[in-house]
């Protein structure tokens, strides 16, 4: 996989994620990526604060600084109405890409 | 958490910065907490967290790339490093921003004068659709003032334009202005009452002209100019509807123009076209009109041309005695104004920016020298996560930052030319002194100048950076400090080329240098030292042309000069030496067809005084000189100079010839020739003498020659005062002695000449230093070579060798590529070179010397050090 394609499924990672838990820092965002792909995916976690900054430029997401609940500082990541209509995009485009592989898969 | 304080550190104190910080130590806290808490040992937990984490400053880094705000937040801080690192080799900095700085600033002040003269809009509307429309005549060069007849039908059968209008405004048109105790003798025009229009003029207050007024029997009305009204009435907004009395009538003030708002822009006081004498406008003799005409929106140059060509064609058909040879010229208005001096400004730009290119080929050098000699830092910063992006930002905020200082500099260096710029414009006649005055900084300049150095920051911050990105990752291996220095082609390429263009400046200089030499060492044909001139114009009706009462006035005014005594002479002639002169005649010699059917000879004219050649100083080579009597029996003379009697009597008796003057009347008079004078170069020190007429008599506007024997202005209290005697209102105006007329009439070739001199010692001294900087480095890369070379039995005159063998090698190279540059460009300034070719052995021979000299000095130098490098200590220094 490429290296734009890994940042654009981190972005669309980051995005489901916000949409299924609200909103999060970034800790808490590679967390739940962990978690709800059972492990599978992991995301080096470091990287992701250039996707967060680069998605908070294009107004996908917000951000705002709020206390955790062991009363750390941390900088809280939400979808805005862009980010949500984008997630949809992407989602019915990646569908869309699955089916397609899944076809040819068949017809292989 | 000694890592994170490093990490702070590193951070800069903007709020931004820090929120990322924050951001990201946060996420590494919690995963170490959270690791504490799964039971990991506090070491084993952070180890683990920076591991998952990756490298925090890169992360930093892409961070800050990934958000525009905190972009510019990084340039900031690359600047502020910039800086540091600049700080820290002030030698270098100032070398490559004062380099810049004059490259620049040249640059810029020849620019503005060329963005004012050439570029920007005249002050007119629409003014690019204004075009000057004259006559030809096959015995003048160029266009000719125009016939008010032949102004009159073209007005009315041409299709091409939407107004066409004339005045009458030569720099010699003017009145006495009436005041409460003295005399002023002003400018004035005759225009036609659309001429504001045309210009696009609408007056300060009060009107301009209406149709009405320039007709023949209307009321006497005068427009002034803004300047004028200040200069005259102290704008006093009562002169308004008020009389003032020009050579003895009286003239309603109907409105005032805004300041410099018309053309032509020396005119002061403006008045119906229909007031021109009468014989003018009935005959089609005279050529005294300036005529505009602007085209019609769907009109092109070419179309009018062709329109105004069929109108000369049919007059030239009805009026055959007068137009057979008469053709139209149309020049846009800009051509008119500025025209001349296009190729002076097009030259001194195309050095100046040469010099600019040798500025930068010196600071890129420099730059090149410089990312050479820290590549192994790049090369560490690479390393330790920095990107080639990064780095490249890096190395163009030093870049910029020299072009930012060196702009402004320049910028500076400009701003304190421009006046002395203005002034050589001013003098260099043939440009209109509005447009001269509109010579400035403006926006315009601004812009092209911070792209310049924009453009010469991204080029030259590019250039080392590409060059040294090959190395980096080699510049790191252990032993890299090479004892042989590799030859950089791209800093001989440079150094190369900025010879060759050295080269090319420095033959300019010297061609045009040496023409102004020839120029002024040419004889004039007279003595022009101890000589005044200055002019009076009677007033009518009380004067008129040769009439007892004006012969008496300036026959009384030159006796009471000689009686001074330190005046050797006065006369008297009706224009000024070395200035362009339209005052011409027909005429034919008796006994002789004309040139070909229906082109008769047409030559300068001049009426004189009879002490005019003796104050003057030509000689009388045959025959006799005017009386007192010639001029009051008013009777028809002529003396002719040597040009006429070579051109016009040769093989005759010159005395014995016949002259047939007013030869277009049915009955021409046949004038005697009485004497053949020396000849002046009377139109200007570059044209050889042309013929000249002479006839006896007073105009009502002379120009009087006064030959002293002392410092010519220090008589000046005698003449006003011998003036007021005979008439204590009776101005007196353009006073100057003639060195300073011939001085000014050599203006635009001095400027040139001066101007491209210090464009010649420019890149003479800027390739010098570029030639020094390349053997400097070249030598201090090499120390350990020589030692080695020295401590095998290399004598120091070998090195020596070796060293300028480098030097001659570029240098050869830079020089016979200028050469050829040279001389294939510069028949472009063929134009403004006298008496010289464009291929002048002298000038290549002194732009070849002088760059070899400096070329050897500037390497001799860094060269003889590396004669005397101590070989044990060169070989120790590893």
């Amino acid at each position: 996989m490429s290296r734009n394609d890994l940042l654009g499924s981190l972005g669309f990672l980051v995005l489901k994620t916000l949409s299924q838990a609200g909103p999060l820092h970034g800790y808490g965002i590679v967390l739940h990526i962990q978690r709800a792909s059972d492990e599978l995916l992991s995301v080096e976690e470091g990287s992701l604060y250039p996707a967060l900054h680069r998605m908070e430029q294009s107004g996908l997401i917000s951000s705002e600084w709020a206390l955790t609940e062991t009363n750390r500082k941390a900088k809280y990541y939400k979808l805005t109405a862009a980010g949500k209509k984008e997630l949809q995009d992407v989602e019915k485009s990646f569908e869309q890409l699955v089916k397609g592989v899944r076809a040819m898969l068949r017809y292989a | 958490m000694s890592l994170f304080r490093r990490i702070s550190n590193l951070f800069s104190r903007s709020r931004i910065d820090r929120e990322i910080e924050t951001e990201l130590t946060s996420h590494i806290e919690m995963r170490i907490e959270q690791s504490i808490a799964e039971g990991m040992s506090q070491e084993a937990a952070r180890r683990d967290a920076l591991l998952r984490f990756g490298n925090p400053i890169a992360t930093k880094e892409r961070v800050l790339a990934a958000d525009a705000v905190l972009a510019l937040e990084s340039i900031g801080m690359d600047m502020r490093y910039a800086f540091r690192r600049l700080a820290k080799s002030p030698g270098f900095a100032v070398t490559a921003i004062l380099t810049l700085a004059l490259g620049i600033g040249a640059t810029t002040a020849i620019f503005s004068a060329a963005y004012a003269l050439l570029l920007r809009s005249l002050p007119f509307q629409d003014a690019d659709r204004i075009i000057g429309i004259y006559e030809t005549h096959p015995q003048i060069v160029g266009g000719a003032e125009v016939n008010f007849l032949d102004y009159q039908d073209w007005r009315r059968q041409q299709t091409s334009f939407e107004q066409v209008a004339a005045y009458s405004g030569a720099s010699s048109d003017t009145m006495a202005l009436v005041m409460r105790d003295h005399g002023e003798q002003v400018h004035t025009v005759l225009a036609s009452s659309n001429l504001f229009v045309l210009l696009g003029v609408a007056p300060l207050m009060g009107r301009t002209f209406v149709e009405q007024d320039d007709t023949p029997n209307a009321n006497h009305v005068v427009v002034l100019s803004a300047e004028a009204w200040q200069r005259y009435f102290g704008g006093d907004r009562s002169i308004l509807g008020r009389s003032i009395t020009l050579n003895g009538v009286s003239y309603t003030v109907i409105g005032i123009l805004p300041p410099g708002g018309a053309y032509p822009t020396t005119g002061e006081f403006w008045m119906p076209l229909s007031l021109m004498d009468k014989e003018s406008q009935t005959r089609r003799v005279g050529h005294t009109l300036d005529v505009l005409g602007r085209l019609k929106a769907d009109v092109g140059l070419a179309e009018a041309r062709t329109d105004m060509n069929t109108i000369a064609a049919r007059l030239a058909k009805i009026y055959p005695a007068t137009n057979r040879n008469i053709g139209v010229l149309l020049t846009p208005l800009r051509e008119q104004l500025v025209g001349s001096l296009r190729p002076a400004i097009l030259t001194l730009l195309g050095c100046v920016v040469l010099v600019l290119c040798i500025a930068c080929a010196n600071v890129a050098n420099l730059l090149l020298v410089r990312a050479a000699a820290h590549v192994r830092e790049a090369a560490v910063r690479q390393a330790l996560g920095a990107s080639r992006l990064r780095l490249f930002t890096q190395h163009l905020s030093e870049t910029l930052i020299l072009c930012l200082f060196g702009g402004l500099l320049g910028t500076a260096v400009a701003a304190l030319a421009l006046p002395l710029l203005r002034v050589a414009f001013t003098h260099a006649a043939g440009a209109d002194p509005s447009l001269i005055r509109s010579i400035q900084i403006n926006v315009p300049v601004l812009l092209v100048t911070s792209g310049v150095c924009l453009l010469t920051a991204i080029l030259f911050g590019l250039l080392p950076m590409i060059k040294t990105s090959n190395q980096l990752a080699d510049s790191l291996r252990p032993g890299d400090r090479s004892s042989t220095g590799r030859r950089s082609w791209s800093r001989s390429a440079l150094i190369s080329a900025e010879i060759a263009i050295a080269v090319v400046v420095l033959f300019l200089g010297a061609l045009l240098i040496r023409s102004f030499q020839k120029l002024i060492r040419v004889d004039p044909g007279f003595r022009t030292d101890h000589l005044l001139s200055l002019e009076i114009t009677l007033p009518q009706p009380r004067y008129q042309d040769q009439t007892p009462a004006t012969n008496h006035f300036y026959e009384r005014l030159i006796d009471k000069l000689k009686q001074s005594p330190g005046i050797v002479s006065a006369g008297t002639t009706i224009a000024l030496p070395f200035k362009a002169s339209h005052a011409m005649t027909r005429f034919l010699i008796a006994g002789e067809p004309a040139l070909a059917p229906g082109v008769l000879p047409m030559e300068q004219i001049r009426f004189v005084s009879p002490d005019f050649f003796q104050a003057m100083g030509l000689q009388l080579k045959h025959g006799r000189g005017f009386e007192r009597k010639d001029v009051e029996n008013g009777s028809d003379l002529i003396i002719v100079n040597q040009a006429f009697a070579v051109r016009y009597l040769s093989g005759k008796d010159p005395l014995t010839s016949n002259i047939l003057m007013n030869v277009l009347d049915p009955h021409p008079d046949k004038v005697p020739v009485i004497g053949v004078v020396s000849n002046a170069r009377d139109l200007g020190v570059e044209t050889d003498a042309e013929p000249v007429l002479y006839f006896p008599g007073f105009g009502l506007h002379a120009v009087l020659f006064i030959r002293t024997s002392i410092d010519p202005m220090s008589i000046l209290p005698e003449v006003r005062k011998a003036v007021s005697e005979l008439d204590p209102t009776q101005p007196i105006y353009h006073i100057e002695t003639i060195d300073e007329v011939l001085s000014e009439s050599l203006a635009r070739q001095r400027m040139i000449a001066v101007l491209l001199g210090i464009f010649a010692s420019l890149a003479l001294t800027l390739a010098a230093i570029g030639i020094y900087g390349v053997i400097a480095y070249s030598v201090a890369q090499r120390t350990r070579e020589i030692g080695v070379r020295m401590a095998i039995g290399s004598s120091r005159e070998r090195i020596l060798l070796l060293v300028l063998r480098e030097a001659a090698a570029f240098t050869s190279i830079g020089v016979l590529a200028g050469l050829v540059a040279a001389l294939a460009g510069a028949h472009l300034a063929d134009a403004l070179l006298f008496q010289i070719s464009s291929a002048d052995p002298f000038s290549i021979a002194i732009s070849v010397f002088s760059l070899l000299i400096m070329a050897i000095l500037a390497a001799v130098l860094p060269a003889s050090r590396a004669a005397t490098i101590n070989p044990v200590e060169a070989l120790r220094s590893e």
